[in-house]
Order: C-alpha cells, then structure tokens, then sequence
C-alpha cells in the first residue's frame, strides 16, 4: 500500500533506516517520495554523507608521518 | 573526549584505559597496532561509564530533546519542505575527509548537541551500539531512542552546512 508522506516524514525515514530496518510500506513510500522531491534526495545524500563522516571520525588513520591529532 | 562533556570523567576514563591498558599489556599479542588496541579499550570504557552514569542519574531533559518542533523551519506546516529548491551538493565526501579540519568542525558540531541527544548518538555512531542495547542502557523507549537519533542527524546536518559547507570551510 503506497502512501503519500510529507518530507517531515520521510526525513524520519531517512534517520530511523540507519537504526532499524524499514517495513515494506515505508521503504515503498520513501522511494516515492524521493523521486518526486529533488530536496529530500539532498537531505538523504547529507544523512549519508554524516554517517560516512562518523564512520571515518572513530576509524580514521592518521595519514603517514602524521600523529594522531590528539 | 568531545562525549563526556566534563573534563574529570574524562581523566578518570583515561586513567582507567591506562590502568586498563597496563592491566592487559600482557595479553596484547602485537597484532594490532597499539592506537587501535588503546582505543579499543578506551571505547569500552567510555561505554561503562555512560552505564554508570545513567544508572545514577536518569536522564535528565529528556523531554525538552524529544520534541521536534525546532526542526520546524525546515519544514512547512503542511510537512513539505519550506525550500523547494534543493541545498547545494556537499560535494564529494572525500574531499571533505581529507582535511584535517572537517573533523574538528564535526566535533564542535557534536559538542553542541544537547545531553541525552549526544549520548545516544554517541553510542551509535562512535561506539557501533544498536538502538536495542542504547535503549536499554539509557531505559528510553525505542521510539524515543529514533528521536533522539534523528534530532541528533538533523541538528549536524544544519551544523555542518553553516560551519563547513556555509563558506567557513574556505
């Protein structure tokens, strides 16, 4: 059952689907939604964007010959 | 450091890694380099703390964190977004990785986040913690828990467009 959701919603989608796994519904209206909105696709390239900043924040190696900042 | 929010718990978990460090310095088989073991135990230290410390002290303000009403300026009422015209690109994640200073915009960010927002997105994002095990830990709610999350992602993402990509990064 597809479902019309607003942008509010599916930035809540856009977060929760790094913590749980989306239902069948949510991830079809999700994928509606960021067909027809050009801003929430930006919004889901930043939310991704953030996790791979996060990710390369606790695993970073310092380059070679450099120490670690801290 | 930038999740304990109070410079004597962070000595104390550094003082604790080190003892613990020490402690198990005779168990350390050289396969890993020694930053990558430290702050394996560093990590776990961290996390027993954050146990403790919501043992002791429920969460305080939690409810103010769980509204999020002041992610209202994005949005209109009707929930569509207030800007129809999509934010510029964030480019090339790389690009942004490989400087050093990114990471430290990042950390100011983070440091901005209120309370129970950065513990929780700290024991996500840092400390690799499910929602199931951060739940339980900090006893909110999951629903609560994805709040929290998503309050967290969304108060960076403004963060980091006005301190990073806004100009500043220039």
């Amino acid at each position: 059952m597809f479902k019309m959701i607003t942008c509010r919603q599916a930035s809540h989608l856009l977060s929760e689907r790094q913590d749980r796994p989306l239902g069948w519904g949510e991830r079809a209206s999700l994928r509606l939604h960021l067909a027809l909105c050009a801003p929430c696709v930006r919004a889901a390239e930043q939310i991704e964007f953030l996790r791979r900043a996060m990710a390369r924040y606790v695993g970073r190696d310092p380059g070679p010959g450099q120490g670690p900042p801290d | 450091m930038v999740q304990l929010r109070n410079a004597t718990h962070a000595e104390d978990v550094v003082q604790e890694t080190l003892l613990a460090a020490l402690q198990g310095a005779a168990a350390f088989q050289g396969n890993s380099s020694v930053r990558t073991w430290l702050t394996g135990i560093l990590k776990h230290k961290i996390m027993d703390h954050f146990r403790r410390q919501s043992r002791e002290a429920p969460l305080e303000g939690l409810e103010d964190e769980l509204s999020v009403d002041d992610f209202d300026g994005l949005f209109r009422a009707n929930g569509h977004v207030a800007n129809t015209v999509p934010a510029p690109s964030w480019g090339d994640p790389e690009a942004a990785f490989s400087q050093e200073r990114f990471f430290a915009v990042l950390e100011r960010c983070m440091s901005r986040l209120p309370k129970n927002t950065a513990r929780a997105f700290h024991m996500r994002e840092v400390l690799g913690m499910g929602t199931e095990e951060i739940c339980k830990e900090l006893g909110i709610t999951a629903t609560n828990c994805w709040v929290l999350l998503y309050r967290a992602r969304m108060s960076l993402r403004e963060c980091l467009q006005t301190d990073w990509f806004g100009g500043a990064a220039a």
